[in-house]
């Protein structure tokens, strides 16, 4: 997938660069529906990441991914956005976040992973898979030449599989789970006589609610994508720029899905804590 | 062919200065006239079940979706090569990369072609179904405003599906390759700000023996439909936005079992899959 949009962005600004006039890269100057493409790349650490599932009390481990499963090394980072702004003042964008990581360890203690023992000095493969999709919209309430301001609402499909496995293939545990998250989004957007901009977009919620976390029942809540980015146009329709993001988020509580799918956890209480900071360069092109 | 389609459209930007102006790739006047397209995005299953071996003998009807992990949304491509002859003659080429890689423990005893995987045993699954086409249809109604086409496909299916337990103890798979006839339906309507809408459906249900491409009685069938929004960048150049539904069923016992190492041992087959797919593509022409 990550191919086909990076092929994308190729033919695209090509053809832009073909193409170029008064216009942008992209857009007709005096169409009323601009479409845009964004793709950055770069590196994420681990600030904490830790995992459990089924109670404490029952001998479950809180696994703690960055002192205990290899996620104590920088990752690649990517992510794509498509999406179009109509009159100039309303944005729609489709996002898409690949984040899976892959890890390898031994255990060096017992691990209890969903009513699945895990025994020490065990060699583990690990994945830790929580890509996601997000549609926004957001309207931009302040537009003048050098400043910006927008806010929307969001909807963010979480896309789960977290996979712990014996590399001798004994055990395995195995959680997927796929679900809506509604967030609140913001933006603003500052530019400098010299064209360079400066931006923060910042994604966020926190439910402790049954409804708004897309759940029948109650379970707490919280994601949180913000980003400061530093562009400059090297061209009309065409930017770059480099981004720096924490990305985060946090779920605790007592599922009322259990044991529907085979991948799903066995066991209902779950809790699991991320916190991320990536920088990425990346560009935009409209 | 996915690479031998992205190559195409890198040698097409690379050779557009030669007809800019006109269209992208294709000179105005031209009476053949070439498409590309590539359009990625995601894969939900909304239901896939498979059975191999009769259920009378203890073959387990395996939920692919409950049981095998398909309960998250997966990547999806697609790539598509085509020419226009006269403005109504339609040729295209598909590939559909489709495949599938899940983990799970079975939670019960699961018996696939003969093969007991106990309840408790971890598993690696591959469902690898990706599959070619070639599609002629005819615009019988072609205007600035609406566009309507019929025809016929042949696809020629590629599957690799594989039941593995994670030790390596225990494996069944099951490949097959084979044509798949299809009608193909067309129509677009064309707005005055550009924005096109279309519907794009292949398919078919055959249950007798000659139709799908087997010598022995075999029930299927195949649905891929697509409702597209596109709208023109600029001239040869289009965005678009898809949703598609694709699935398909095939029930039967086939005469070919054991005819190679990686063909099924049991003779009944049971498979029923439906997904549907959200994809943001390129066209250029």
């Amino acid at each position: 997938m990550k191919k086909a949009i990076n092929l994308i962005m190729v033919l695209t600004v090509s053809l832009g660069v073909l193409f170029a006039g008064e216009n942008g890269l992209i857009n007709r100057h005096e169409s009323l529906v601009k479409v845009f493409f964004e793709v950055e790349t770069g590196l994420f650490g681990v600030l904490s990441h830790t995992y459990q599932t089924g109670r404490t009390e029952e001998g479950a481990s809180n696994f703690d991914f960055v002192a205990q499963g290899g996620q104590d090394i920088l990752f690649p980072f990517d992510r794509y956005v498509a999406g179009l702004t109509i009159n100039e003042k309303h944005k729609i964008g489709l996002l898409y976040q690949p984040l899976t990581v892959n890890t390898d360890v031994t255990f060096r203690e017992d691990v209890l992973m969903d009513s699945t023992l895990f025994s020490a000095g065990t060699p583990m493969e690990i994945k830790y898979g929580f890509p996601f999709y997000r549609f926004t919209y957001s309207y931009r309430f302040v537009n003048r030449e050098r400043f910006q301001l927008a806010a929307g609402l969001a909807l963010q499909a979480r896309n789960a599989n977290i996979v712990f496995k014996a590399v001798d293939g004994s055990a395995m545990t195995v959680a997927n789970n796929t679900g809506p998250v509604p967030s609140i989004n913001l933006y603003g957007k500052y530019t400098f006589p010299a064209g360079m901009y400066m931006s923060l977009d910042a994604t966020g919620l926190y439910a402790s609610s049954a409804i708004i976390n897309g759940a029948s029942f109650a379970f707490e809540g919280s994601i949180l994508d913000a980003s400061l980015r530093a562009g400059y146009p090297l061209r009309k329709g065409l930017d770059v720029f480099a981004n720096l993001r924490f990305l985060g988020g946090t779920s605790k509580g007592e599922s009322q899905y259990p044991d529907r799918n085979w991948s799903e956890s066995n066991e209902r209480y779950g809790e699991n804590y991320l916190s991320t900071m990536s920088f990425t360069l990346g560009l935009s092109i409209y | 062919m996915k690479r031998l389609t992205i190559m195409i459209m890198l040698l097409s930007i690379l050779i557009a200065p030669v007809f800019a102006g006109e269209g992208l790739i294709n000179q105005k006047d031209s009476p053949i006239k070439f498409r590309f397209e590539t359009e990625t995005g995601l894969v939900g299953v909304l239901e896939h079940t498979y059975q191999s071996g009769s259920g009378a003998e203890g073959a387990y009807e395996f939920d692919f979706v409950k049981e095998g992990g398909q309960d998250i949304l997966f990547p999806f491509e697609r790539y598509v090569a085509a020419m226009t002859i006269n403005g109504k003659h339609n040729i295209g080429l598909l590939y559909q990369p489709l495949e599938v890689n899940t983990n799970v423990t079975f939670r019960e005893d699961v018996m696939i072609d003969s093969v007991i995987f106990g309840q408790g045993t971890p598993m690696d699954i591959k469902y690898g179904f990706p599959f070619y086409r070639i599609t002629y249809s005819y615009s019988f109604v072609k205007n600035d405003r609406l566009e309507l086409a019929g025809g016929l496909a042949l696809q020629a299916r590629n599957a690799s599906i594989v039941f593995k337990q994670a030790n390596g103890e225990q494996m069944t798979v099951s490949q097959n390759v084979g044509p798949v006839p299809a009608i193909n339906l067309y129509g677009r309507y064309n707005f005055n700000s550009g924005l096109y809408l279309s519907l794009d459906a292949t398919g078919l249900y055959a249950s007798s023996a000659i139709i799908n491409g087997a010598s022995f009685s075999f029930e299927g069938s195949i649905l891929d439909a697509s409702l597209r929004a596109g709208y023109p960048l600029r001239k040869g150049v289009d965005v678009f936005a898809n949703l598609r539904f694709l699935g398909g069923t095939a029930k039967g016992d086939s005469e070919y079992i054991e005819r190679t190492w990686s063909e099924p041992t049991q003779s009944y087959t049971s498979n029923v899959l439906a997904t549907s797919s959200f994809t943001l593509g390129l066209s250029i022409y």
